[in-house]
């Protein structure tokens, strides 16, 4: 349902008629469908709205969905203006339910180009057959008819088929901008015009045929950009991430086994899918029970930063985000991509546009420079074409170079090589949060990494045990001690040891500790079988147990039995996977990299040498504000940590990234997320932002060659303007094709 | 020469059928979705369907 209404907007101003567009968690924000974008240019001009009135905070537009967003700071007249002024622009624009991305107004709008393509191909098609008659060999008497005829055909041309020319031209003169709509509505207009007055005066030179295949030509032009910018463009946005899942459809009516990959884009409301252990329910949905198999359990981490298991059984509902703990489950769809609960978390993250992309403005600059420097060539050919009484040859060839060196491609190949990035991203589970990232992820000078939960694992490993004289042989026995007195306790060690000791002890029997104790910062004491026994932390050396000066000390975990400490170890987290490696490379790309860790110095440092780091590149008992002024002392910094404790950091670094925790928290303070594992991504996302970097450039260059060499056969009369439009959507294609090998 | 008059009207009507069952195909969204159709033929088809019911 959408109503639209371009005489005045005002319904936007009630109250209750808001209520059906805006969004249910914020009341001042609104989405609107705009009908007529075609660059980042387009982009550029509805955003600016934001800027003209204090009501409106700010617009975001989505140019292949071709949506706005809209957040005002005042609802009682910030959406109708919004709307207004959009609609002043010489853009179509009509209002749309939240939860809907306007496929509606989408159908709509393509319906209507396809008719114009279809009606304009059967009328140049049969106004062409009736030209041919007249250039080979028809009699005279017959040659009024067929002429009569082009004309009676074109008619609809120069009215109907043109008027989107007609209207962007206005458009353009009334922003005093040049566009592309200008010459095509003059060449149809001017073509008609002189035709006619030919026709009337028995002359040959009618262009009833050539014009309206071009016409034709163009449209079909402008639809493919349109599609391909629908779906390629359609990854800029975080909630495409949703988009790029695909799943296991089970077939209908068949056993468990029988199931087909397809994209979760493509399920259906009520068909069931297969999930495994281990992987993302890529949809919400309902559990559905299948023989021996009711319950399951679900990591939710993703969707609430809780690491915990949660058994479900069914009916349960499920979300998209969670992750599958059990061995497989079956789902019931009930709500895929922007319509879940993540899609809509991930939709509703404020991420920077296009327009505020440097290299997007580069290159619209570029483009613009390109656009000038041909219709000014194009007057000047007309100037000399008219001195030189051959109007209308270098009418034609100026004609061709404009349709040539229209800078479609040059406008269209940056948001393309931000899209395919981002899907790559997807792939590599990051989500990015706005497109600034791979822009600055090009420029760092530092990395900061989080030692605790970035680079360690939530695991950790037993270290430098030592025993009392005489002692070694009852290691397992105190075990058993130090489980039985960490029994009740709910500090992180005492989980971290119930982990670590599980294993070993499987099948031993349960001590019961008399009067346990557990004192905050010390440790947990009690009485078993009559002997009294302690378990708490002290700091020693590494290598004996004499306090030296000097001597960096390090935190050791003890038994004391009657006081004497029997047992001693370390606990050391677990470095993650590839954190040597990821240090490694950026060390290769001479980036130096900080290691930032609230933990005792010794520890830090002794990380930091394993990791080959330095000591001034360890920063060692620093608290989140000192992690947040260390990483602002450098001026572009790529700070890596995770999305809950070191929001602080993430925030004032000049690009982040973050990982575990949840992602609507975690993308509040971070540019990007990875939703799965740790950092060691980091180097391809590097990578990846380097490539787009380069392939911007080269799609640049590549269109200004094009261009180039196009202009100057034009201007030199080897390629006509029917040729023209068939070069344009070349240069398109290319540039897609070469983004997507540069890109793989 | 007179053929010549008969056919282009003939031609014009044909064509213009075509047009106008373009036109009404259109309008009728039979190109709104190019994309899924394609896929359809990997779908099973829902039990109870023509098959069986020979």
């Amino acid at each position: 349902m959408a109503i639209s209404d371009s005489a005045s907007f005002d319904f936007l101003n009630d109250e209750r008629l808001q209520k059906i567009y805006r969004d249910p968690s914020n009341p001042l924000r609104m989405k609107f469908y705009i009908e007529g974008m075609k660059c980042s240019k387009c982009v550029a001009k509805v955003e600016g709205v934001a800027r003209k009135f204090r009501e409106i905070d700010s617009v975001s537009v989505d140019l292949g969905q071709h949506l706005a967003t809209v957040e005002v700071c005042d609802a009682r007249s910030g959406f109708s203006k919004m709307a207004r002024s959009v609609q002043e622009l010489g853009f179509k624009v009509t209002a749309i339910p939240w939860n809907e991305i306007g496929s509606e107004e989408w159908k709509k709008e393509s319906r209507d180009q396809l008719l114009r393509i279809g009606i304009s191909g059967f009328l140049a098609a049969n106004i062409m057959m009736f030209a041919f008659a007249t250039y080979f060999g028809d009699t005279q008497e017959l040659r009024p008819l067929f002429q009569g005829l082009q004309l009676a055909l074109y008619l609809p041309v120069v009215t109907y088929v043109a008027w989107p020319f007609y209207k962007g031209f206005y458009q353009g003169l009334k922003d005093r901008q040049l566009t592309i709509d200008g010459p095509m509505a003059v060449a149809s207009l001017a073509g008609f015009l002189v035709s006619c007055f030919n026709l009337s005066q028995g002359r040959e030179n009618i262009y009833f045929d050539s014009l309206s295949g071009f016409l034709f030509l163009i449209l079909v032009t402008r639809y493919w950009q349109k599609s391909t910018r629908h779906k390629y463009l359609k990854y800029l946005k975080p909630s495409a991430l949703l988009d790029t899942l695909k799943a296991r459809k089970l077939r209908a009516g068949q056993a468990i086994q029988n199931w087909d990959w397809i994209p979760t884009s493509h399920l259906e409301s009520q068909s069931q899918i297969l999930v495994h252990q281990g992987e993302f329910i890529p949809c919400d949905g309902f559990l559905v029970a299948y023989p021996g198999k009711a319950a399951i359990e679900v990591d939710l981490s993703l969707l609430n930063g809780e690491s915990q298991p949660v058994p479900l059984s069914a009916p349960a509902p499920l979300r998209a985000g969670m992750r599958l703990l059990s061995d497989s489950a079956v789902v019931s769809v009930s709500a895929t991509g922007e319509k879940t609960t993540l899609g809509q978390i991930l939709g509703s993250i404020r991420s920077d546009s296009l327009s505020q992309l440097e290299s997007i403005r580069s290159a619209d600059k570029a483009s613009q420079w390109l656009l000038i420097a041909v219709f000014s060539i194009g007057a000047l050919l007309l100037g000399y074409g008219f001195w030189s009484h051959q109007f209308l040859d270098y009418f034609e060839r100026a004609f061709a170079l404009i349709v040539l060196a229209c800078p479609c491609a040059m406008a269209f190949g940056t948001p393309l090589v931000f899209s395919f990035s981002m899907k790559k991203a997807h792939d590599l589970g990051l989500v990015v949060k706005s497109l600034t990232f791979f822009e600055k992820l090009t420029r760092i000078d530092s990395v900061f990494l989080d030692k605790t939960g970035t680079l360690t694992e939530s695991d950790w490993i037993l270290s430098d045990e030592s025993f009392a004289n005489g002692k070694e042989g009852k290691a397992s026995f105190y075990r058993e001690v130090v489980l039985a007195l960490e029994a009740g306790s709910r500090h992180p060690i005492a989980s971290a040891l119930r982990k670590i000791f599980q294993d070993s002890l499987l099948g031993a029997s349960r001590r019961v500790v008399d009067g346990g104790v557990e004192t905050a910062g010390v440790g947990v004491a009690g009485r078993l079988e009559g002997v009294f026994y302690e378990f708490k932390s002290f700091q020693k050396s590494r290598h004996g147990h004499v306090i030296e000066p000097g001597v960096s000390l390090h935190k050791y975990f003890g038994l004391f039995c009657e006081g004497q400490c029997v047992w001693s170890f370390r606990l050391q987290p677990k470095l993650q996977p590839n954190s040597r490696e990821l240090i490694e490379f950026f060390r290769q790309k001479a980036v130096p990299v900080y290691l930032l860790s609230g933990d005792l110095k010794s520890e830090v440092l002794e990380m930091g040498e394993f990791l080959g780091l330095s000591e001034d590149q360890c920063l060692y008992e620093v608290t989140p504000e000192g992690k947040m002024v260390a990483v602002k002392s450098k001026p572009r910094a790529l700070m890596l940590g995770d999305g809950f404790n070191d929001s602080l950091a993430l925030k004032s670094s000049y690009v982040s990234i973050a990982a575990f925790g949840g992602v609507d928290v975690a993308l509040k303070s971070s540019d990007a997320f990875f939703v799965e594992g740790g950092f060691d991504k980091v180097s391809e996302i590097f990578r990846l932002a380097h490539r787009a970097k380069k392939q911007i450039q080269m799609n640049i260059q590549f269109a200004l060659v094009y261009n180039v060499i196009g202009g100057i056969l034009a201007i030199l009369g080897y390629v006509n303007p029917f040729v023209a439009a068939l070069l344009m959507p070349i240069s398109s294609s290319l540039i897609l094709l070469g983004t997507w090998w540069g890109l793989r | 020469m007179n053929i010549i008059i008969f056919m282009i009207p003939v031609t014009l009507l044909i064509g213009g059928g075509f047009l106008l069952s373009y036109i009404w195909a259109t309008k009728n969204g039979q190109f709104d979705d190019v994309t899924t159709p394609a896929m359809r033929i990997l779908e099973d088809e829902k039990q109870g369907d023509n098959h069986e019911r020979k």
